[in-house]
């Protein structure tokens, strides 16, 4: 039997490492992105099979709009249910029922996932890399078998990880329209000209032209 | 707006901390190990004086040796640990010498020869065997060579020191830090450095106290963590973290909508200054780690004659500091007016007075590193350009001058919130960020009492508060501040919210961060205590960093409140990602590779290795550097003006930057790191320390696969971020007011007419907002967030 140097169980026990931290990091990105959106929704739990949600006293909050512009939805529970409960001042100030909303676009913590999830790949990348680097140094037979097959095996055992992150989009709502100053003063000054264009039900305002507001007024 | 409880637990913690630091202060000056008067020989003949081991003291600190290797385990990873190298070569020597003489027991005549104390307190005189006198004169032709050879084979300069007195008092340094090592404290069977190094020939083993102390450390880790999750399962919700209120829609102003003030507008330069430095820190960095995988060559270029080893890294810890230190202070003049609506005229000609001073110091600094280096003689113990101890580097002038334009900064940001502080309850956000703002030149002072004459384990003590308790405390708390109140103006933070997180940071992270400094001080030949209690209380530094990681940065709640029909999207997807970044670094680079060098015993085998290197990198670049990046780009979002704005290169930026500090750690350090400590505890410290091992085969292959996520890092990660803040300076948008809204860069709008979901009725919704009020002294029944009268639209 041909002896091993250390130096290749090495590459073999820190590239299993890496992909250890690499599954880890991975697991990671899950729960951190759900526990961020279970923070933003105040622990309350969303239940996809009915699109409502169950707060923390049991109770259930219905789907009462949907904002298409923003991809938001909004939940209330009943005001009949909320008022008399006992957490109510823990929990809203309205008396119309405890609302919440939940964003089909989740960012950021969508974002926070990939991320995370990048950095697993990027760490997965090295646990494949680094038998191959230790191949380079006038291995035997025995060893070169030994590192390629780890390395083909972490590379295999890594495939989850770069479906996870294909299937981790980051979700930023881009697809709303930034409209940088100029845009932004033309939209203001249509806006402004369409006010002055609209007829007035008052004469003396048609002859003597609109008054001139202060600018706090308009704030 | 928060209960006094808060402000009781911040003052209670502060009292406490200072107060015991007080105590190991005061030990410190009078326990640590002692520097005598004289060293002299059975007969009382002087071998060195205590005036030689000082000067022999400021050569290693003004040649940029600590830059090179270590001294009680802190400096350069590089070279050798001259306490630990001092020891092993005279311990040998004296050892050669015993066995030759044909005694019995040879090694324990070694062991009691080196481990009894001879020092007198009442004269202040040393005794030394006159076998350590021979040691002391062999080890000294050994220094004599090493440092004088005409190569540049170490990566220094050729013929560095080649003074005999030079090398006399330098070798009187190292011995007498050596002495400490093995010498046993009176009354105790451990020497001054807590039996550190690990060194058989001396029977330097780890003591009752470093195992007892790990493990205690390790308990006090578990209790406080689930004495915090007990308590925070039971709190979170009063505290409002996951109160998931119902929150009025927002529409956040776009840049070009928001109006910069010249003083603002002036801090494109701070960031394009401020990239610079990044950039030219990068590749330094990329300089001394090319010197680990080749000493001698440079891809064929005698490097070491030009930039030698020591000056690459002194320019790169020092520019680290830098650039992450400005790149807060610039976005500290950045926010001031959003904090108060106005900026005083004429803000803007000391912005760029501070810059000026700014630049001053940077070059001034790294120009007088360079000199004492090269040890022109105009250097030597000259307050201008003769260079300190490490991560204080800078010569005592521009240290000084650094002190005095951090306290202009806090000047700057005072006067431009000057009027809002008069008007509000003195522990509100405002007070809060200026507190904390003030504590950065506070501290940062602290550094001019280690200066390079001081005596080691005083120096040591209050060097550490400015690498410690400056930078992983209190920098930490101002730039938790900064954040908070970044999102506060955005209005996805409630001012509530706001300050219970930054109230519970101050907390947390002063528990354990402040005695916690005392964690660099294991070995430096202070008392026990000073080990006792750093590694008890440093434990507890990684709690808020895993509360923080479970809690998910509970600033990102944005998205949340992202409900306006203006069309307005969130302008700071890339910042946001930063701090992302922030909250993944500060749990594994400062936590995870932090705890995983905290406990004594560990510490004890691997201060000074690549673990070390791993930690620092992995919170220094991955902690301030990413915050610096963010940051600057918050502001840099405003300055450039929106068609021009780079969002595809910040992208690059951040992944590159990510990526790439992700495989200089997993890549090279931690399992460098990892092997070393191996070596350490299997064949010894020194060995592990030598440049032998350092530069062998295997672990240059090691160091070359840090290449690829080295380049990524720079070209892909550094060099966009020169681009964008060129672009700042380029096009950066010019101040034409002196009055902002304040702390809002977004516009609560109502909620008009949604469409239901499911596709049935329209139904007609007008959102409640929460009606927090704003706190001690503010308006009544104003909300959070509400657009002041002064906040245009």
């Amino acid at each position: 039997m041909e002896q091993v140097n250390p130096d290749v169980w090495f590459a073999l026990g820190y590239g299993s490492f890496l992909l250890l931290v690499a599954h880890v990091l991975d697991v990671l990105a899950r729960r951190t992105a759900a526990a961020t959106t279970s923070a933003r929704s105040g622990g309350f739990e969303y239940h996809e099979g009915h699109d409502a949600w169950t707060c923390s006293e049991d109770q259930w909050l219905w789907p009462i709009s949907f904002d298409p512009d923003n991809r938001v939805t909004r939940y209330r529970a009943a005001p009949t249910v909320c008022n008399p409960c006992p957490v109510k001042d823990d929990c809203t100030p309205s008396h119309a029922g405890r609302e919440i909303v939940r964003n089909i676009d989740s960012w950021p913590s969508s974002e926070a996932e990939r991320f995370h999830r990048g950095i697993a790949c990027s760490v997965v990348v090295l646990a494949v890399v680094w038998p191959i680097a230790v191949m380079f140094q006038g291995r035997t037979g025995l060893e070169l078998v030994i590192l390629s097959a780890a390395s083909a095996l972490i590379a295999g055992c890594s495939w989850r990880l770069w479906s996870h992150l294909r299937r981790a989009p980051a979700r930023f709502p881009d697809h709303l329209a930034a409209l940088g100053l100029e845009e932004n003063e033309q939209q203001k000054a249509a806006i402004s000209a369409t006010e002055l264009a609209r007829r007035s039900g008052y004469g003396s305002i048609r002859k003597t032209g609109p008054r001139a507001v202060p600018e706090k007024e308009v704030r | 707006m928060v209960s006094k409880g808060w402000l009781q637990g911040v003052a209670l913690v502060m009292i406490f901390g200072f107060a015991v630091m007080g105590f190991l202060a005061m030990m410190t000056y009078t326990d640590s190990m002692p520097q005598p008067k004289q060293v002299i020989d059975k007969q009382g003949a002087v071998v060195f004086t205590g005036a030689e081991i000082t000067a022999g003291q400021q050569i290693f600190v003004q040649r940029g040796l600590q830059e090179f290797g270590s001294i009680v385990g802190h400096g350069g990873y590089l070279g050798p640990d001259y306490t630990a190298d001092y020891l092993r070569r005279s311990s040998t020597f004296v050892l050669d010498a015993l066995t030759a003489s044909g005694i019995q027991d040879p090694h324990g005549a070694l062991v009691t020869m080196m481990r009894t104390n001879r020092y007198e307190p009442a004269t202040g005189s040393l005794i030394f065997t006159d076998l350590q006198i021979s040691a002391f004169e062999a080890v000294k032709k050994h220094y004599a060579d090493f440092f004088g050879t005409p190569t540049t084979q170490n990566g220094l300069i050729p013929k560095m020191i080649t003074d005999p007195a030079e090398i006399h008092e330098l070798t009187a340094f190292f011995a007498w830090t050596s002495w400490g090592a093995a010498a046993e404290r009176p009354g105790h069977n451990y020497s001054y450095t807590n039996n550190w190094p690990a060194e058989k020939l001396v029977d330097n083993g780890p003591t009752a106290d470093i195992i007892v102390w790990s493990g205690l450390s390790l308990v006090s880790l578990m209790v406080a963590l689930g004495a915090l999750f007990a308590l925070y399962g039971r709190w979170s919700k009063r505290m409002g973290w996951q109160h998931g209120e119902e929150t009025p829609p927002l529409s956040f102003r776009q840049p070009g909508d928001v109006a910069v003030t010249p003083a603002q507008s002036a801090t494109a330069w701070f960031f394009f200054v401020v990239a610079l430095m990044f950039l030219a820190q990068a590749f330094l960095g990329a300089a001394v780690e090319h010197y680990r995988v080749d000493l001698t060559s440079f891809f064929g270029i005698d490097l070491a004659q030009l930039l030698p080893i020591n000056l690459a890294r002194t320019w790169h810890v020092q520019l680290s500091l830098l650039w992450t230190a400005a790149s807060f202070l610039a976005a500290g003049i950045f926010l001031a007016p959003y904090i108060s609506g106005h900026e005083p005229k004429r803000q803007h000609w000391l912005a760029y007075i501070l810059l000026g001073a700014l630049a001053l110091v940077v070059a001034g600094s790294l120009a007088g590193e360079a000199l004492s280096i090269f040890g022109v003689s105009a250097a030597k113990d000259s307050p201008f350009w003769g260079m300190q101890w490490e991560y204080i580097d800078l010569p005592k002038f521009w240290q000084g001058l650094l002190t005095v334009g951090l306290f202009l900064w806090i000047a700057i940001i005072y006067r431009g919130i000057r009027a809002r502080l008069k008007s509000e309850h003195r522990f509100n956000l405002p007070w809060l960020f200026f507190y904390s703002g003030l504590a950065i030149p506070a501290f940062y002072a602290v550094g001019m009492l280690a200066g390079s004459e001081v005596t080691l384990s005083v120096a040591e003590f209050w060097r550490f508060w400015v690498v410690h308790l400056w930078v992983e405390d209190f920098l930490e708390l101002f730039t938790t501040v900064m954040v908070a109140y970044i999102f506060v103006m955005l209005g996805v933070v409630h001012r509530r919210i706001a300050m219970q997180i930054i109230l519970l940071d101050v907390i947390l992270y002063s528990a354990g961060g402040i005695l916690g400094t005392m964690h660099h001080l294991y070995f430096s030949g202070t008392p026990v205590e000073h080990m006792a209690l750093g590694a008890f209380f440093s434990a507890l530094e990684v709690i808020p960093l895993t509360f923080l990681t479970v809690e998910a940065w509970s600033f990102l709640q944005l998205g949340a409140r992202q409900q306006s029909r203006s069309a307005a999207p969130f302008p700071h997807r890339w910042s946001v990602m930063f701090l992302v970044a922030v909250g993944f670094w500060n749990f594994l680079g400062a936590g995870v590779f932090g705890f995983l060098i905290n406990l004594p015993i560990v510490s004890y085998y691997e201060i000074g290795t690549a673990l070390t290197a791993n930690h620092a990198h992995a919170s220094m670049m991955g902690v301030y550097g990413m915050m610096g990046v963010g940051l600057s780009l918050f502001a840099l979002r405003y300055l450039i003006p929106a068609n021009r704005w780079p969002d595809r290169l910040a992208k690059i930026s951040f992944w590159s930057l990510n990526v790439g500090l992700a495989w200089m750690t997993f890549a090279t350090l931690l399992p460098l790191g990892v092997l070393q400590l191996w070596h350490s505890v299997n064949d010894g410290y020194f060995e592990a320390r030598s440049m032998n091992f350092i530069t062998g085969t295997g672990n240059t292959v090691l160091e070359w696969l840090r290449m690829p996520g080295d380049l990524v890092f720079i070209f892909g990660g550094v060099v966009p971020f020169v681009w964008i803040a060129w672009l700042g300076v380029r096009y950066r948008i010019k101040g034409t007011t002196q009055d902002v809204p304040m702390e809002a860069l977004f516009v609560e709008t109502q909620l008009v007419g949604s469409t239901v979901a499911r596709g049935t009725d329209a139904i007609t919704d007008v959102s409640s907002g929460p009606g927090y009020g704003t706190g001690y002294g503010s308006r009544a029944g104003e909300r959070d967030g509400d657009t002041r009268p002064d906040g245009g639209m």
